[in-house]
């Protein structure tokens, strides 16, 4: 008996103070993590809803300060503005080229040898395949060496191009639509043409000459997206054009606005 | 073995130690205060936010710049008066959350571009937006200034 109250143990005292301090020291790590990991998210969120505000805002203004011409109707108020916005493309200068390729490879094409020398020249452009093989498929220039004559294409041929095959590029007229697809403001590429020659591209509004007077076909020959978590997108007013943009990802919400002054308009 | 119970008891009871509501109150109060301290930190939410009203107010102030482009030279003035002047948006009517202040003056290009009381051909308008800010009880603002050319 005397041995065993010598023996050393905690008191339930003890035992008690230690667990509180234990479960004190744990739940104060705890909330400090949660709480800090809620901030990242939210830090996130605002991050991501900035981002995409700006990306979106910064293309859309610098392309339409230099349209050439607004296909949407859009009203003079908030109340009847468009949701989303058609124009000329007014960045690309003129080129109107029909020539015969001299290959191909999976992503690139070698432009006949009376090309441009300017390196870059026809980035931007959309090249078509005319007649040959690979006919009828259309591809942006992204790159453009002007010794070499080698453009390189966004994405790959379906079917290679060879030396037989005949290309048209047409810097005319290009149209940009911008609008809003569930929560992702898209950018497509636009061409309209008559159905008896798919290889001309024509301003939107034309009609054909003969005696039927045919409207415009349209072609999208390029589609990308622009920005994502998107509430509303709304286009009004011109030639001074209002744009206002809401963006929200969690619980963060962003509104935009701004103007812009299409300058040949 | 008597006395060394005694010497013992002695010696424990001179120490100075806390008790046990003394060491409970340290602990909570500790613990409060590092939670306390720990809010204040996520000083980058700070950050974020400053550049969120930054962004916002970037697109005001090209807004408002936007609008003179649609004008001639001479048009370029505020409502009624010619330059030197300012147009004061207590609420910019898009975004009440900031105030916008356009200040149009003549400047002079063979003085450095100083302000000149007479038409020199070049106006200079600078748009600058006010916010308050959330946290302190602060005011930020940000400007863009730009040049108009008389044809």
């Amino acid at each position: 008996m005397g041995m065993k109250k010598q023996k050393k143990s905690f008191t339930l005292i003890e035992v008690l103070v230690a667990t509180f301090i234990t479960v004190s020291i744990i739940i104060t790590i705890y909330s400090t993590y949660t709480f800090h990991h809620k901030a990242y998210q939210a830090g996130e969120n605002i991050g991501e809803v900035i981002q995409n505000g700006r990306v979106i805002l910064e293309r859309l203004t610098r392309e339409l300060r230099q349209a050439d011409e607004i296909v949407t109707v859009l009203g003079e108020t908030q109340d009847h503005a468009a949701d989303e916005i058609e124009f000329e493309d007014g960045h690309l200068s003129l080129i109107k080229e029909t020539q015969n390729c001299q290959g191909a490879t999976q992503n690139t094409i070698t432009l006949s040898s009376n090309s441009s020398l300017v390196d870059d020249y026809y980035s931007g452009a959309f090249i078509k395949i005319i007649s040959g093989p690979g006919q009828g498929q259309i591809r942006e220039i992204l790159e453009y060496n002007g010794s070499t004559k080698v453009a390189t294409i966004k994405g790959a041929w379906e079917t290679l191009p060879t030396s037989s095959s005949v290309y048209k590029i047409d810097t005319s007229y290009y149209y940009i639509r911008y609008f809003l697809e569930q929560d992702k403001v898209k950018r497509q590429v636009i061409v309209y043409y008559f159905e008896n020659d798919p290889d001309t591209f024509v301003p939107w509004s034309a009609i054909s000459e003969d005696s039927q007077h045919n409207p415009t076909k349209n072609q999208i020959i390029d589609e990308e997206i622009i920005g994502e978590y998107v509430q509303s997108l709304k286009f009004w007013g011109k030639p001074l054009l209002n744009i206002s943009l809401s963006v929200k990802k969690g619980e963060k919400s962003l509104n935009l606005f701004t103007k812009v002054f299409g300058r040949n308009l | 073995m008597q006395n060394k119970k005694i010497k013992m008891r002695k010696k424990y009871n001179l120490q100075k130690s806390f008790t046990l509501v003394e060491s409970i109150i340290a602990i909570s109060i500790i613990a409060i205060a590092f939670t306390a301290i720990t809010q204040l930190f996520p000083l980058s939410l700070k950050i974020e936010n400053s550049a969120e009203m930054k962004s916002r107010a970037i697109e005001l102030a090209q807004a408002k710049i936007e609008e003179f482009f649609v004008n001639s030279y001479s048009e370029i003035k505020c409502q009624q008066t010619s330059p030197p002047c300012e147009i004061e948006e207590n609420q910019v009517p898009e975004d009440s959350a900031f105030k916008r202040v356009t200040r149009i003056t003549f400047v002079n290009p063979s003085n450095n571009f100083s302000e000149s009381g007479s038409d020199t051909g070049i106006k200079k308008v600078e748009v600058t937006l006010y916010w308050k800010t959330n946290f302190s009880q602060g005011e930020d603002s940000f400007k863009i200034v730009t040049l108009f050319a008389q044809k």
